[in-house]
């Protein structure tokens, strides 16, 4: 049972995770490899507010969107110069500059040993320890993200950013103040980060650096590009299939140590086969071929 | 003349290439001008910087009383700019209607304050665009394509499509970069009657054209450029018949 909740609560992790992402590079074009580093620094931000400050929950999550939300405009900042592949460069070097920090820095974040001993959420005098109440929290918290993305994307904002990704000349000859745009909606996905960040870093009550590597950011580019870039539903959908997937090898009896390294090659084969048959993804419009 | 829009010595230089050359002009509000030269004589080069898509090296650009030099484009297109590319540019993998949707300014639905918390009114105001984009996809024979990928219509309703983003823009002042190139013969009457539609609607309309028939019929008055300066502007007919404009076709 507790196995399940836990799944189920790593779906909701990588939902509100690919999501935001979505927005960004699902959405606006800008395919953004530095998705786990804002995930780092929102779990980061909480960890250490509470170890060092033992300040509230609610206040530590406000602190961590706000200081993901910097972060997101600083990457979001060579967007305006650079596109397409020098733009992934780019975002992937904030993705390694971010990782060297948490894992160097050792006086301030502890480094490769990480952060142990995290304390347990409480919202409003609500103590939140046992999986029920954390999967209660992540239903809360994915129910806000998702709102938030749908909000944007089914909006004429949303409209913008997808003129954006198609053809950022024909947006401005339309009005469309692009940059403005871009920083805005770098800074949204950012933000959001904090949400699963914070969850993650409570949740496991231990964080260290490896679990926000260039690895971790492919792993959400991947459940975005599965389930459907640029759909609403698409990251939802991703995340679950990519959730559960590897799971699926716990039941044929196959030993730890296999089955670490053939969940990597099924992430691949689910890529290369997505590519092939389905390039818009799971939930993607099937008139949609992109280029 | 109305001095609606004026140009003065506006200069590109590419490199030692002079695109635009001390290029002057002037506009009325609810002319037709069609802006006619060879290849390369900088006629897409004059929208780009009119726009504001290129920076201009030199001159000066005022249009309704502001400066245009200097501009962003978003600026630009919301003082009243519209414009048409040559190469088609849209947004081709949302619906049509999107497109449509797109070119409508002053959505408060595009900025995120009123989008978190004046949810009501982005509603009202979005689903109002809504048809008035159906209507003016009527208008341009377009209806029944409206839930279509815009990648999915043919090139001459694409032209069509690029030209009602345009009417849905609202702008005062229209570019259009040849607008009837490659467009079969059916689509260019359907065409040039929304062009004559938009002039009775008031707008100004500059037209980057080669066809001498639509030239000589619809436009008010031509400018004939080459090498990036103004050789020579008047009726279509004199223009015709001017031997700097024979001389520059041949050479």
């Amino acid at each position: 049972m507790e196995y399940l909740l836990h799944i189920l609560i790593l779906i909701g992790i990588y939902m509100m995770l690919s999501s935001s992402l979505n927005l960004v590079a699902g959405y606006a074009g800008m395919l953004s490899i530095a998705h786990a580093a804002f995930y780092g620094v929102g779990a980061y931000t909480v960890a250490l507010m509470s170890l060092n400050l033992g300040t509230p929950f609610l206040l530590n999550i406000i602190c961590a969107i706000v200081v993901c939300g910097l972060f997101g405009a600083v990457v979001g900042i060579p967007s305006l110069r650079i596109k397409d592949d020098y733009f992934i460069i780019a975002a992937f070097a904030f993705q390694i500059i971010a990782f060297s920090i948490m894992n160097n820095w050792v006086s301030f974040t502890k480094g490769p040993m990480g952060l142990p001993g995290i304390p347990q959420p409480n919202l409003f005098g609500w103590e939140i320890s046992s999986y029920p109440e954390f999967l209660l929290l992540t239903v809360i918290m994915c129910v806000v993200c998702l709102l938030i993305c749908r909000r944007i994307t089914h909006s004429p904002y949303g409209r913008v950013l997808q003129a954006i990704r198609e053809d950022e000349d024909f947006a401005l000859s339309l009005g469309k103040n692009v940059a403005g745009y871009k920083i805005s909606v770098f800074v949204i996905a950012a933000m959001l980060t904090a949400l699963p960040g914070a969850l993650y870093a409570t949740y496991i009550s231990y964080i260290d650096p490896s679990s926000f590597t260039v690895d971790e950011s492919i792993f959400i580019i991947s459940i975005m590009i599965i389930g459907g870039a640029g759909r609403f539903l698409g990251p939802v959908l991703g995340a679950i299939v990519l959730v559960l997937l590897p799971e699926l090898l716990r039941f044929v009896g196959m030993p730890n140590s296999i089955a670490a390294n053939l969940r990597q090659i099924l992430y691949g084969a689910a890529l290369v086969a997505c590519m092939l048959w389905r390039p818009q993804g799971l939930v993607g419009r099937a008139d949609v071929l992109r280029k | 003349m109305n001095q609606w829009l004026t140009v003065e010595n506006l200069s590109k230089r590419f490199g030692g290439i002079h695109a635009l050359d001390s290029f002057s002009c002037h506009f009325g509000q609810g002319e037709v001008v069609g802006l006619i030269g060879p290849n390369g004589a900088g006629k897409t080069t004059f929208f780009n910087v009119l726009g504001g898509m290129l920076p201009a090296d030199g001159g000066s650009i005022r249009f309704c009383s502001k400066q245009l030099v200097g501009q962003s484009p978003h600026r630009i297109a919301h003082f009243g700019v519209a414009r048409t590319f040559q190469n088609l540019r849209l947004i081709r993998q949302v619906p049509v209607i999107e497109n449509v949707m797109l070119a409508f300014r002053h959505q408060s639905g595009e900025h995120l304050v009123p989008l978190a918390i004046r949810w009501k009114k982005v509603r009202a105001q979005e689903s109002e665009n809504h048809e008035k984009a159906l209507a003016i996809l009527k208008k341009v024979g377009l209806l029944e394509k409206a839930d279509d990928l815009a990648d999915a219509l043919s090139y001459g309703q694409q032209k069509l499509l690029t030209l009602a983003c345009c009417i849905a823009s609202d702008a005062d002042l229209l570019l259009l970069d040849e607008p009837l190139a490659g467009v079969s013969p059916v689509m260019i009457d359907i065409v040039l009657e929304k062009l004559r539609e938009l002039k009775n609607a008031g707008k100004t309309l500059v037209v980057i054209e080669h066809n001498l028939e639509v030239i000589m019929n619809e436009f008010d008055r031509v400018i004939f450029m080459d090498s990036g300066r103004k050789v020579c502007e008047g009726l279509p007919d004199e223009v015709r018949n001017d031997p700097r404009v024979i001389e520059a076709y041949l050479k």
